[in-house]
């Protein structure tokens, strides 16, 4: 049977539920080797991303990428987390990154949408409705 | 207006605009290659959506799967890469059409490629749209003259048709529908003619000729080159289609050449193997047939509560060897409303068109024949089944009974009549009038050689001497007692001047 990398990452997860410690370090381990088995080793980084995803959508967590002009300060970055796990009742994991392009404001990426809430996009719509 | 009042209007502007934040699907490419890409995320994508790969790329959804979307690509696809992230438009594939897109050359997304400029749309329109319902049609009943004698009179073409053009490479199929586009000057038709993975000089000659018969005044060309890429070329033809919609929804007659479908089906299974679906027959896909059948149903007749607009196909098929039994001839030959068959055999002896006037058939069409025409196709159908049958026994040649023999010769001057060369169109009227010299005896006792001669000069004798009963046809149409007898006058008189 042919295993596709979301069921190898499934399995992964089952198993490192119950281990903890040194038998978590056993139970990768005999993982890697099965994989090198089964000729699986290729698709490793395609097994990690599925684990993350399914890791997150078993425990909850939500994770969201937002891209802005600066660095958050810890409150701003308290506010965020907090609005986010109010809408959505998840766990938020936030992973930021700067891009000075977008001037000012974020963007959030969750999943397939992007919330663009950007300095830019907003002076983009003024430029259109001004010039209609 | 003075700088206060413009101020004035700046601030009101700018305190009326709401902050909006605006909120995307995307997803990122997975794999790409080969004109096709495989895409992550995307989880809300609709089938035959427009995606944005950014910079001025598009693509189309046509899988849709469990963990991804797989997608053509329109254009350029070295400029996508992995990880190229893609944008859900929330579109169906559209084209841009309108009045403007007459007399140029425009490739499958509507973008002009003559280099004459950009073109200024009226509308957008899907290029995969349901085929009008049967509350919306009519039957066929105007004619669609071709001006190729041997269609007009034995496997009449109506408004709304939709007739094959079959046979193998090099025996005139092209020829046959750039005469048909060349006829329709003056005659309240739009033409477009799609070229499916043809070569691009033959697209120039094509235009050059169209060009000189001043024929491009009413046509449009859509070209997909041999160099395009397959997801161009599959979408052509629908891209021919919804611009040709676009002028039978108001109310105009349009004819429509697919040339050709066989290019066509093959690149659609170059798209369908790169997105791994199953195939088929012929490493065809399983849908091949729904491919060109929802195409070629799109071809109607609409009635007067729909705007009365009709749109004519005139598809091509390319036979290896003759072969009409193959997959995509038998589907296409199922689908249309009947086919003009043209033979290798036939296009060496010299018989140009080489149609095949046995194998060839109109199944709407002889309702949209004038009754002129009616009355001369009718036994020249039966001279010329007649005289196939006989054929074999040619050779024995005098050995043979007197009515044999003579069924013969007539069989010999009627094919002779049936040829004629390309861009030597010829009105309805001319073609009556030659029509009914042939079958009623005229020409019996005139060598095989000289029957073309005798043709023209009948022609350009009727149109100074005859112009009367000529314009009594048009009026008429059909031939009444008075007009025949006017007929035989003009056509005894000019025989007398004519040396046989």
């Amino acid at each position: 049977m042919k295993v596709n990398p979301k069921q190898y990452a499934q399995a992964l997860y089952e198993m490192t539920q119950t281990a903890s410690g040194s038998d978590l370090d056993a139970v990768i381990q005999n993982f890697v080797k099965y994989l090198g088995m089964r000729g699986g080793i290729s698709k490793a980084s395609q097994i990690i991303l599925e684990f993350e995803k399914y890791y997150n959508s078993q425990e909850g967590i939500m994770s969201v990428e937002v891209s802005s002009a600066r660095e958050f300060s810890s409150d701003e970055r308290k506010y965020i987390i907090l609005s986010f796990e109010k809408i959505t009742g998840k766990k938020i994991e936030l992973h930021q990154s700067i891009d000075k392009e977008i001037l000012g404001g974020a963007i959030f990426k969750v999943h397939d949408t992007i919330i663009d809430a950007s300095l830019k996009n907003q002076l983009k719509h003024l430029h259109k409705q001004l010039t209609q | 207006m003075n700088k206060d009042k413009i101020i004035e209007n700046l601030k009101e502007q700018i305190t009326k605009y709401k902050t909006q934040t605006t909120i995307k699907d995307v997803g990122s490419v997975i794999e790409v290659g080969d004109g096709i890409a495989k895409i992550s995320g995307l989880s809300h994508a609709m089938a035959s959506e427009m995606l944005d790969f950014g910079g001025g790329v598009f693509g189309v959804v046509l899988n849709l799967e469990e963990d991804f979307v797989g997608a053509i690509i329109l254009g350029d696809f070295s400029k996508v890469s992995e990880g190229t992230i893609v944008k859900k438009t929330g579109r169906i594939l559209e084209i841009p059409v309108g009045q403007n897109c007459i007399g140029r050359v425009v490739n499958s997304l509507g973008e002009p490629l003559d280099g004459k400029g950009k073109i200024k749309p009226d509308a957008s329109y899907p290029l995969e749209k349901i085929a009008p319902r049967v509350i919306t049609r009519e039957p066929v009943t105007k004619p669609v003259q071709t001006g190729i004698i041997a269609i007009d009179a034995m496997i009449p073409i109506g408004r709304g048709q939709r007739e094959l053009i079959i046979g193998d490479r090099q025996t005139g199929k092209t020829a046959i529908a750039i005469d048909t586009i060349v006829n329709q000057k003056g005659q309240d038709m739009i033409c477009i003619y799609v070229a499916i993975g043809q070569k691009e000089s033959k697209i120039a000659r094509i235009i050059g000729e169209l060009e000189a018969r001043g024929a491009m005044d009413y046509t449009i060309i859509v070209l997909a080159g041999a160099s395009d890429p397959a997801p161009m070329l599959y979408l052509s033809p629908f891209a021919g289609c919804a611009i040709g919609e676009y002028f039978m929804d108001k109310g105009k007659d349009v004819l429509v050449v697919y040339d050709d479908l066989s290019k066509h089906a093959v690149s659609y299974r170059e798209v369908s193997l790169l997105l791994r679906r199953p195939p088929g027959r012929e490493a065809y896909p399983g849908d091949v047939f729904y491919l060109h059948s929802r195409l070629l149903e799109r071809a109607a007749c609409l009635n007067k509560e729909n705007g009365g607009g009709t749109l004519t196909a005139l598809p091509i098929i390319e036979t290896q060897a003759g072969d009409i039994s193959a997959y995509i001839p038998t589907n296409v030959i199922s689908i249309t409303d009947g086919q003009i068959f043209l033979e290798t055999d036939l296009f060496y002896q010299g018989v140009r068109p080489a149609i095949n006037t046995g194998l060839s058939v109109s199944r709407v069409g002889s309702a949209a024949q004038i009754k002129a025409m009616k009355q001369v196709a009718g036994k020249l159908k039966l001279d010329m089944a007649q005289f196939r049958e006989l054929a074999a026994f040619a050779q024995f040649g005098s050995d043979l009974d007197e009515s044999t023999q003579k069924q013969i010769n007539r069989g010999k001057m009627l094919t002779e009549i049936l040829k004629q060369n390309q861009f030597k169109v010829m009105k309805v009227e001319e073609e009556v009038v030659v029509l009914y010299a042939a079958i009623n005896g005229f020409i019996d006792d005139i060598v095989v050689e000289k029957v073309k001669l005798f043709q023209e000069a009948l022609i350009s004798y009727m149109q100074a001497q005859g112009k009367k009963v000529m314009e009594k046809i048009i009026q008429e149409k059909q031939i009444t007692k008075d007009i025949e007898e006017e007929l035989k006058k003009a056509i005894q008189e000019f025989k007398k001047g004519f040396s046989k």
